[in-house]
């Protein structure tokens, strides 16, 4: 079993209207997967169903071979997350709210240090959350997706809000993760460029529907087309924009 | 489990709301006692330990003001953390949807008892003070524990009312407001008369029937139905319920 992630078939229908349809993909150990479409297309649904928040309609999904309806715990184990925007506690300081995670993990306290160098939060760390800026908050939420030192990280939309220098940060801190230990990433994004740089694999999705999959270079080449960015207008059946 | 309900604690104690929300409980102790003690019309400037303790039982401060304080603190602890999105998080970390409800209805059922147990503290501490210590048996005091007690579990159906609420909406101002909404209507049924033990808030102010020994049985089977009933159906309710935000 060399896939970590396995989705198959997974449907989401809410008041009869199909937010998901019948979206399938696998994720290798090691890969780091791009997940592009336009807003509303379904990204974060998914994601949502991946991770046990959502009932998806039909379908199934497993994270390191663990049904993630039937064994939740287990699933969830080896995964850390960002869904959305991240939210803390705004009265106590970033170390703070890491520590309410840390407790529930049962993680060394050292390990707080860790994920806040990791993200350059440590001079900031006795701060109170609600005097960080949007940026912070989100490395924060990287930080605390990295606690549990997980084999799969879904981040969803993780460098909103950040600056350049951020994004390049995070961006080398995620490929650094990924060579170095083998963990596997899904990123949401809506910088093609970012997606580019980072990802061996991507999904396009639009209206709950899967419109390509495949290796970037692949898909990227077989089209005929010289960016991600022209590929993806392609994909989604843009001609012309403007 | 232990660890999701120290962390209801840990951040209660962060936020301060602890201390704000004992304080307002102490203080409207204390402002009825003041009241009370100084009107002459009342005819109870006299009165025993018990009779102080009794009146303020059927008084205002646990039919209105400890309620709103719990449903405000249900609304806070459900409806904001879903709207914000805490709710979520914490989903993320391979907690059961099982645990995290159970402890954050165990927080809950908790700080019912803890607001009768302080409003108890203040009111006997009151009236010691003026009466002496010598006017009081311990016997008295234990009576009037239990009398508290049981409005602590009067509590429960209005908080849990609320914490179905959260769940439902998901929101905090929609179910601070639900909560309201049924407090009030259940204190204007309360009056009504004999039927009144139907009323999910009957204990928090006829929980001195029980002390005299003529609170109808039912009353008590009532209760019990209301706090399993609502709370089970909330255990149902959230594990169904997708969590989007
Ligand atoms: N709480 C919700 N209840 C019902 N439908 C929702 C909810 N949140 C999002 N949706 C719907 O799901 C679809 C996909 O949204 P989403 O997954 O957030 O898109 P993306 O993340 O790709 O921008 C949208 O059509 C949206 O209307
Ligand atoms: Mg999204």
């Amino acid at each position: 079993m060399n896939n970590i992630i396995e989705v198959k078939n997974l449907c989401k229908t809410i008041n009869k209207v199909d937010i998901i349809n019948d979206i399938s993909f696998s994720v290798a150990k090691g890969d780091i997967l791009g997940f592009l479409g336009p807003n509303g297309a379904g990204k974060s649904t998914t994601i949502k169903m991946m991770l046990g928040l959502v009932k998806p309609t039909k379908g199934k999904v497993e994270l390191c071979g663990y049904n993630i309806v039937d064994s939740r715990a287990e699933a969830l184990s080896k995964v850390g997350a960002m869904v959305e925007a991240p939210a803390f506690y705004g009265y106590m300081t970033g170390y703070q709210n890491l520590e309410l995670y840390a407790d529930l993990y049962g993680i060394d306290k050292a390990r707080i240090e860790e994920v806040l160098a990791l993200v350059h939060l440590t001079d900031d760390k006795n701060k109170k959350v609600k005097k960080y800026s949007l940026g912070m908050k989100q490395r924060l939420g990287i930080a605390r997706a990295f606690l549990n030192k997980p084999e799969i990280i879904i981040l969803d939309e993780p460098t909103n809000g950040l600056d350049p220098v951020g994004i390049i940060e995070i961006r080398q801190i995620i490929m650094k993760l990924a060579e170095t230990q083998n963990v596997t990433f899904i990123i949401c994004s809506h910088i093609l460029g970012e997606i580019a740089a980072m990802c061996n694999k991507v999904i396009i999705i639009n209206k709950g529907r899967i419109v390509s999959y495949g290796p970037v270079d692949k898909l990227v080449s077989e089209a005929g087309c010289n960016t991600l960015e022209e590929y993806y207008i392609k994909a989604l059946g843009i001609d012309k924009i403007g | 489990m232990v660890k999701l309900l120290k962390i209801e604690f840990r951040k209660m104690h962060n936020s301060r709301m602890f201390l704000a929300g004992f304080a307002v409980v102490t203080l409207i102790c204390l402002g009825i006692s003041a009241i009370e003690l100084s009107a002459k019309g009342f005819g109870i400037k006299e009165a025993s330990y018990t009779d102080f303790m009794i009146y303020n039982a059927t008084f205002v401060i646990p039919k209105f003001f400890i309620p709103l304080l719990m449903i405000l603190l249900a609304a806070s602890v459900w409806g904001s953390e879903y709207a914000n999105g805490m709710t979520k998080t914490f989903m993320l970390c391979k907690c059961s949807k099982t645990q995290f409800y159970i402890s954050k209805c165990l927080f809950l059922l908790i700080m019912c008892a803890a607001v009768s147990v302080l409003s108890f503290a203040v009111l006997s501490a009151v009236s010691i003070l003026k009466n002496g210590a010598d006017q009081v048996s311990g016997k008295e005091i234990a009576d009037m524990a239990k009398m508290y007690l049981l409005s602590a579990a009067g509590l429960i159906p209005i908080t849990i009312i609320t914490v179905l609420a959260s769940i439902f909406l998901g929101d905090f101002q929609k179910s601070f407001a639900c909560g309201i909404v049924v407090l009030l209507l259940s204190i204007a049924f309360d009056s009504v008369g004999t039927k009144s033990f139907l009323s999910p808030t009957h204990f928090l102010s006829c929980s001195p029937l029980s002390h005299f020994g003529i609170e109808k049985p039912e009353a008590y089977a009532v209760l019990a139905a209301y706090a399993v009933i609502l709370y089970l159906a909330g255990m149902v309710f959230f594990r169904k319920k997708d969590i989007w935000s």
